[in-house]
């Protein structure tokens, strides 16, 4: 069914992991919040 | 750089709603992720401009959009995956069976013409009203409802669904190709 595919399409995009390239923007708002608190 | 914490969650939650409409706008994995980031970064150099209490997964989405078009449309050759290698790029791989899906999919969003795909991804996909995905492209709200019609009608032609029972219970479906007038 065209159901099941639009789901999984979906589904897999969205439930993809970050990629490690983002984990410097990821630290970056880390150290943000942190030096405001 | 100065993101208070509900900013923060908010840009954070974001990210896989960025990423799976720049792969879906983009067609390719690297570029998505290139564009993904390029966004973070323009926006949290900009994040003063942002206003709280706004939506800010919309701010998020004009910026990406606006990124592509100037950018990555024009390199347009560049991005296609004509091999159907994307979902071989995506971490986590579906079953083979679902990996025959998700290609059928994709390759059925890719033949609908960009506008209309962007349009249909805004406000099915994503869950944007009309007037936001309208704000969100520049575009009049008259012409994204009516992008948004002929993509789920052409969709629905691609995926080969004549009966509308063919489409069976699924929530998502039935947002795609039948959804509901969104609140105004």
């Amino acid at each position: 069914l065209i159901g099941d595919q639009l789901r999984i399409y979906y589904a897999e995009l969205l439930g993809e992991p970050m990629p490690d390239r983002f984990l410097e923007v990821l630290r970056q708002l880390s150290s943000a919040e942190g030096k405001q608190s | 750089m100065k993101v208070d914490p509900q900013t923060r969650r908010e840009l954070l939650a974001a990210l896989p709603h960025l990423r799976a409409f720049a792969i879906s706008l983009s067609g390719s994995v690297d570029k998505a992720d290139d564009l993904v980031q390029e966004t973070l970064a323009r926006a949290l150099t900009n994040i003063e401009r942002f206003t709280p209490g706004t939506c800010l997964q919309a701010w998020l989405f004009t910026i990406l959009r606006n990124l592509f078009h100037t950018e990555f449309r024009r390199r347009r050759r560049e991005v296609e995956d004509p091999d159907g290698l994307m979902a071989s790029r995506l971490a986590v791989l579906p079953n083979q069976s679902g990996r025959l899906e998700f290609e059928e999919l994709r390759e059925a969003l890719a033949k609908l013409p960009h506008d209309q795909r962007e349009a249909l991804l805004l406000v099915s996909a994503e869950g944007f009203s009309y007037e936001e995905a309208a704000r969100i492209t520049g575009a009049q709200l008259g012409t994204i409802k009516s992008r948004v019609n002929r993509a789920r009608t052409r969709l629905a032609e691609l995926m080969q669904v004549d009966d509308p029972e063919d489409l069976g219970p699924d929530r998502l479906v039935r947002a795609v190709l039948h959804a509901p007038e969104p609140p105004r």
